[in-house]
C-alpha cells in the first residue's frame, strides 16, 4: 500500500485510543476539565455502563461562545500559553487532546455558558464531525454528555468488561477526585441511582466518612509535613490508616501530586508502604489519602498518556519527606490494642485516640484512680475502689496527653521515641511466653518473643544504617545444607549479605559459613539462612529495601528469646526497658502487636463488678 | 543396715556427690543418693545418667545394707545436725532410714537400692594414666570453657582428650575459639586413645580434683562409652560424646606477622575497662599493636566504642615484634581467656585483621588459645 496521510478523524481516533480506553477515562477527562474550570459542584452520571451515556455537569467558568468549536479541535487548549508553560503546569489538562479524542469516538452534546455571557451554546458532534450548533439559554457552567461511546470503533467496544466493572471503574475515578478536592461537591449517579455525594465542605475526613464509613474515618491518623523552599518545597497532608487497619490491595492508597491522582504503584506507593514496613503483615496494604504538593517546575506530568504517572525532579527528596511524614503520623498515633472480652473472643482492636476524639468510653467510666504521674513502678497503685453506684456521677479520668507529631519533620531526630510506653511494672511470666505487667491504664500482656524481636529489629536496623553490623569469623566454617536454588540465591548476593555480617562460600550441598553476625546464636544459623533464602525467593524483583527488610526480619526473629523460655524478673524488666527505647514498641516486625491491654473496666465487667 | 559415722564426713561426702544428682528428671530415683556399706566404709553415690559420682567415707559398720533416699532432704538434715557422731539405721521393711545424732532423730523414707542405676567401677580395670590432681584441674580449667554451650554440634560441647605416648592433649572449640593444652604424662600410654568428654562433666571433675590430694587415675571403659576417674576416696564416671572432633590442627596458624608480649594482669585490667563499652556494642574490642622505635617499647592499644554509650581507649607498653597491626575480638572471649591464665606475661600473635589471634602464656609450655576475629571498621 502506498504511504498516505491519515485523515483527521482517523488520526483523532488513534489518539483517542491512548486517551480514551474505557468509559472511566471519559469521566476522568471530563471531571478534570470541570476542575480546571474552577467548578465547586460537579455531577457525574453514567448509564449503560457508561457506554450509553456519560454526563458531566459543572458550575465552572464555561467556554465562551466564540471558542466552543475550538475546544473540540485537536491540540486546542486554553491552559498552555507557551512551550515553557509545559514545565510549570498547574492545571490537570494541558494537551488539548481530551475533547477531540472523546468526540471522535462518540456522540457528544456540549452545553456551556461562560459566566460573563448571557447566552450559552449547544454543540453536537459525532465521530469528530460537527453536527449542529445553536445558542441556548442555560446557567453558567458546562455540561458535556457523551453518548454511545465507541459506536464507530466496535473493536474497542469488544474489549470492555461487564457494565458493572465499568461502573465501578467510573466510581473509582470520581472517588479519587472527591478525595483530592474535598472543597468540591461531587455527586455520582450510576444508572439513575445516587452512588456518591460529598459535601464539599473542604474537610478530607468527611469525604472519607462518605467513602469508607465513620468507623474507618475515625481511625485514620492525620499526616502533615512540609520541607524545603521554592522549587525544592514539598508539602504532604492527608490521612493514613493505623497499622491495625489494612486492606488486601493497594486500591485504597490514594496518592495525589499537585492534586493529580496517581496510580497506586511505583516508587511513591512503595515509599508509603515502606513507612509502615514492619507494621504491616504480608499482603496487607494501608489505606491512605496523601496530597503531595511540589513546585510545578519540580514535577513532570507529561510522561504518561493518561497522566496517571509523574516524574519528580527531586524524587529522593520527595520520597524522603513523604516517608517521614507517614512514619511520624504512625508513631504519633500508635496505641496498644486492648483485649476485648466481649463475646468471649480474644479480639485485637486498636484503640486510636485522636486529637479531639472523645476518650474511649471504657476509660471514661473507669474507677481506676491513679494518674500517670502518681504511678509507682515498684508497687501497684491500682485504685480499684468500689464500683460506681448506679446514678452516681463518675468523673472521667483525664485522658493521657496525646503524643503530638513534631510539626517540622525535617528537624525531628529519628532516634527520639515519639510514643513512649506507659510505665510498666512486671508482675510475672505466664506460659513461659507472656510477660504480665501493670500500668496505670490496666493490665498488659506482653509477648516476650514479639517484644524482643522489635528490640533487636530496631537495634539491627540502626547498626546496619551505620554500617556497623559486627561480623564474627568462624574457627570452623559451618556447613549449612540447603537446596541448590536457595544456596545459589544466597551466594549470588554475597555482597549484600556481607553488609549484614555473613561471609558465605559455596559448599557441596549448601553453603559454608565463614562468618556470621555476632548477635546471631550459632544454633540459629541454619534456620536463619533457610528463612532468609525463602524470603528472598518470595520477593521476585527484590529492591534493596525488600532485601533489608527480609534480612532484618529474619535476623531479629532468630536472635530473640523464644516463647517457652523462662525469664527472670530482672530479665523481664530489662526487656521492657529496652522495649521502651524503641521507636515503634507496640508491634513486632511482622506487624503483630507486642502487647495487649486489659483495662480495669474490662476486668471489672468480667467479675460482674459493673454492667 | 546400721552404721555410725561423723556428721562432718557425711556432710562433705553428700556435698561431693550432690553434683551428680538429677534434680529434675523423669526418673525420680535419680533425685536420690545411694547409701551402701562397703567393707568398713560407707559408699555414697549419685548419678544423672550423664555423670556419676561415688564417694566413700569412714564408718563403723554394724550391719551391712543399702538404701536410696532423697539427696536434698538428707543433705539438709545432715547439714542441720551438730558436728557429732551420726547413726544411720535402715528399717528394711518400710525402707525408712533413721538418722540419729545427739538428741535429734529423723526418719527419711527411701527407695530400694536395687532400683538405683548401677555405675561402672574402675576397681577391676587397669588405669590408663595417672596424673597429679592440680595438673588435671588446671588443664581442664584452661580448656573446657572454650567448648560450645549450644547443642547444634554435639561434639563441640565436649573436650577432646587425646593420649599419645607420654602426653595428654586436650582441646575444646566452640566455632569461634579454640583452647588446647598439652600435659606430659609420668608414664607412656600402652596404646593411643582419643575420646570426647562433655565439658560440663570435666568441670565437675575439676572440682573433685581440687578437693583431692593423691593422684587421679583415668581409664576408658572397654566399650568406649564411658570414662572413669578415680582418687583415693572418689570415683567419677562420665559418658562420652560419640562423634569425630573437627580437625583442629588445620586451624592453628603456623606463623605470625606480629608478636606482642604483654603483662597479663595489665591487659586484663584494660580489657575490663573496655568491656563496659564493648558490651553495649556487639562486644567488639579492638587491639592495636604498634611497634616501638629505636629506643622506646612498643604499644598495645585496647579500645572499644559504643555509638550510644561512649568509648574507651587504654594503652600498655609491651614488646612488639614484627610490623604491628590491628585485630577486633569479642571481649567475652578475651576475658574468658584472661581469667584462666596464670602466667605473668602473655604472647599475642597475629597475621592480619581477618586471621585468628593466637594467645600463648609466656613460661607455660603447652597451652595455646585461638580466637577468631570480628570484622574491623
Ligand atoms: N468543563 C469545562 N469548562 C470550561 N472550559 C472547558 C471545559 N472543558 C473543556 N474546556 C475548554 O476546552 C479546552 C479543551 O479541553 P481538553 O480537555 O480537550 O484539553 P485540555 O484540558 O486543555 O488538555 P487535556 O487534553 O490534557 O485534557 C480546555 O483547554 C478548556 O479551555
Ligand atoms: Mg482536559
Amino acid at each position: 500500500m502506498p504511504i498516505r496521510l491519515l485523515d483527521a478523524t482517523v488520526a483523532a481516533q488513534i489518539a483517542a485510543g491512548e486517551v480514551v480506553e474505557r468509559p472511566a477515562s471519559v469521566v476522568k477527562e471530563l471531571v478534570e476539565n470541570a476542575l480546571d474550570a474552577g467548578a465547586r459542584r460537579i455531577s457525574v452520571e453514567a448509564r449503560g455502563g457508561g457506554l450509553r451515556e456519560i454526563k458531566v455537569l459543572d458550575d465552572g467558568c464555561g467556554i465562551p461562545a466564540a471558542e466552543v468549536e475550538l475546544a473540540f479541535e485537536r491540540h486546542a487548549t486554553s491552559k498552555l500559553g507557551s512551550a515553557e508553560d509545559l514545565w510549570r503546569i498547574t492545571t490537570l489538562g494541558f494537551r488539548g487532546e481530551a475533547l477531540p479524542s472523546i468526540a471522535s469516538v462518540a456522540q457528544v452534546i456540549c452545553v456551556t455558558r461562560a459566566a460573563h455571557e448571557e447566552l450559552g451554546t449547544e454543540l453536537r458532534i459525532a465521530g469528530g464531525e460537527l453536527q449542529a450548533r445553536q445558542p441556548r439559554g442555560c446557567s453558567p457552567g458546562t455540561s458535556i454528555s457523551v453518548r454511545n461511546l465507541f459506536y464507530n470503533t466496535p473493536v474497542r467496544r469488544e474489549y470492555l468488561r461487564s457494565e458493572a466493572t465499568e461502573l465501578s471503574a467510573i466510581s473509582a475515578v470520581v472517588q479519587q477526585y472527591a478525595l483530592a478536592y474535598p472543597e468540591v461537591r461531587f455527586s455520582l449517579l450510576l444508572e439513575g441511582r445516587l452512588a456518591l455525594q460529598t459535601s464539599g465542605d473542604g474537610d478530607l475526613r468527611t469525604v472519607v466518612v462518605e467513602l469508607y464509613g465513620l468507623d474507618v474515618a475515625r481511625q485514620l491518623l492525620p499526616v502533615e509535613s512540609s520541607a524545603g523552599e521554592d522549587e525544592q518545597a514539598v508539602r504532604v497532608t492527608g490521612l493514613v490508616s493505623p497499622p491495625g487497619l489494612t486492606r488486601g490491595s493497594r486500591g485504597y492508597l490514594h496518592l495525589f501530586v499537585n492534586r493529580r491522582a496517581l496510580q497506586p504503584r511505583g516508587a511513591l506507593a512503595a515509599v508509603v508502604e515502606e513507612a509502615y514496613h514492619t507494621l504491616l503483615m504480608k499482603g496487607r496494604h494501608p489505606l491512605a489519602v496523601l496530597d503531595i504538593r511540589v513546585h510545578p517546575l519540580a514535577v513532570d506530568v507529561n510522561v504518561h498518556p493518561t497522566k496517571s504517572e509523574v516524574k519528580f525532579r527531586y524524587a529522593p527528596r520527595v520520597f524522603g519527606v513523604v516517608g517521614r511524614a507517614v512514619r511520624e503520623a504512625l508513631v504519633a498515633g500508635a496505641a496498644v490494642p486492648t483485649w476485648s472480652g466481649e463475646e468471649g473472643a480474644l479480639q485485637r482492636r486498636f484503640e486510636v485516640r485522636q486529637a479531639g476524639a472523645p476518650a474511649p468510653r471504657d476509660a471514661a467510666a473507669s474507677a481506676w484512680g491513679a494518674g500517670d504521674a502518681a504511678w509507682d513502678r515498684e508497687r501497684s497503685r491500682w485504685d480499684v475502689g468500689a464500683p460506681a453506684a448506679p446514678g452516681q456521677v463518675v468523673l472521667p479520668r483525664e485522658a493521657p496527653p496525646l503524643p503530638v507529631a513534631p510539626g517540622r519533620s525535617e528537624a525531628a531526630p529519628e532516634a527520639a521515641p515519639a510514643t513512649s510506653l506507659p510505665p510498666l511494672r512486671v508482675v510475672g511470666q505466664v506460659g513461659l511466653t507472656y510477660i504480665v505487667a501493670e500500668a496505670p491504664e490496666g493490665m498488659y500482656l506482653i509477648d516476650q518473643h514479639a517484644a524482643h524481636e522489635r528490640i533487636t529489629y530496631e537495634r539491627l536496623m540502626a547498626q546496619h544504617a551505620r554500617g556497623a553490623v559486627e561480623s564474627q569469623g568462624m574457627l570452623l566454617p559451618q556447613a549449612v545444607p540447603m537446596a541448590p536454588a536457595a544456596a545459589a540465591l544466597l551466594l549470588g548476593n554475597a555482597a549484600q549479605l556481607a553488609a549484614w555480617g555473613f561471609a558465605l562460600d559455596p559448599w557441596g550441598d549448601g553453603v559454608l559459613v565463614r562468618a556470621a553476625p555476632v548477635t546471631l546464636p550459632l544454633e540459629e544459623l541454619p534456620g536463619a539462612l533457610h528463612e532468609l533464602a525463602d524470603r528472598l525467593a518470595g520477593q521476585g524483583g527484590s529492591t534493596p529495601l525488600d532485601w533489608r527488610e527480609a534480612v532484618l526480619i529474619t535476623l531479629s526473629c532468630h536472635t530473640s528469646v523464644r516463647a517457652g523460655q523462662p525469664l527472670t524478673l530482672e530479665e523481664m524488666r530489662q526487656l521492657l526497658h529496652q522495649l521502651e527505647q524503641c521507636v515503634s514498641p507496640r508491634t513486632c516486625p511482622h506487624g503483630r502487636p507486642t502487647m495487649i491491654l486489659m483495662t480495669p473496666a474490662q476486668i471489672e465487667r468480667q467479675f460482674g463488678r459493673r454492667a | 543396715m546400721k552404721l555410725t559415722c561423723l556428721q562432718e564426713n557425711l556432710k562433705r561426702g553428700l556435698a561431693t556427690v550432690s553434683h551428680a544428682v538429677a534434680a529434675r528428671s523423669t526418673l525420680p530415683i535419680l533425685a536420690n543418693v545411694l547409701l551402701a556399706t562397703d567393707g568398713g566404709r560407707l559408699k555414697l553415690a549419685a548419678t544423672n545418667l550423664e555423670i556419676g559420682i561415688t564417694h566413700w567415707i569412714g564408718a563403723q559398720v554394724q550391719e551391712a545394707g543399702a538404701i536410696t533416699v532423697p539427696a536434698k532432704l538428707l543433705a539438709d538434715v545432715v547439714g542441720g545436725l551438730p558436728n557429732d557422731r551420726i547413726t544411720l539405721t535402715l528399717d528394711a521393711r518400710t525402707a525408712t532410714l533413721r538418722v540419729e545424732c545427739g538428741r535429734f532423730v529423723s526418719n527419711i523414707k527411701g527407695a530400694d537400692a536395687d532400683e538405683f542405676p548401677t555405675m561402672p567401677s574402675i576397681t577391676d580395670r587397669e588405669a590408663t594414666i595417672s596424673l597429679p590432681p592440680d595438673v588435671l584441674r588446671q588443664a581442664i580449667e584452661q580448656v573446657a570453657f572454650a567448648a560450645a554451650t549450644d547443642e547444634s554440634r554435639p561434639v563441640l560441647t565436649g573436650v577432646l582428650v587425646r593420649l599419645r605416648e607420654q602426653t595428654m592433649f586436650m582441646a575444646a572449640a566452640d566455632g569461634f575459639r579454640l583452647a588446647t593444652r598439652q600435659v606430659p604424662l609420668p608414664e607412656a600410654v600402652s596404646k593411643p586413645v582419643d575420646f570426647i568428654v562433655p565439658a560440663r562433666a570435666l568441670l565437675e571433675l575439676a572440682r573433685i580434683a581440687g578437693e583431692s590430694e593423691g593422684p587421679i587415675s583415668m581409664t576408658v571403659t572397654p566399650g568406649g562409652g564411658q570414662v572413669l576417674f578415680q582418687t583415693a576416696t572418689t570415683e567419677f564416671v562420665s559418658s562420652l560424646i560419640d562423634g569425630r572432633f573437627p580437625d583442629i590442627e588445620r586451624v592453628i596458624p603456623q606463623q605470625y606477622a606480629t608478636r606482642v608480649i604483654v603483662d597479663t594482669a595489665e591487659l586484663a585490667k584494660a580489657v575490663k575497662l573496655a568491656s563496659y563499652f564493648a558490651t553495649a556494642s556487639q562486644n567488639a574490642i579492638k587491639l592495636t599493636m604498634e611497634p616501638g622505635g629505636e629506643l622506646g617499647p612498643g604499644r598495645l592499644v585496647i579500645s572499644a566504642n559504643a555509638t550510644d554509650v561512649g568509648d574507651n581507649r587504654g594503652e600498655l607498653d609491651c614488646m612488639v615484634q614484627g610490623e604491628g597491626g590491628q585485630i577486633a575480638l569479642n571481649v567475652r572471649f578475651l576475658s574468658d581467656l584472661l581469667g584462666v591464665l596464670k602466667t605473668a606475661q602473655l604472647a599475642i600473635e597475629t597475621q592480619s585483621p581477618q586471621s585468628p589471634g593466637v594467645f600463648k602464656p609466656v613460661g607455660q609450655e603447652g597451652y595455646l588459645h585461638i580466637i577468631m576475629p570480628m570484622s574491623i571498621r
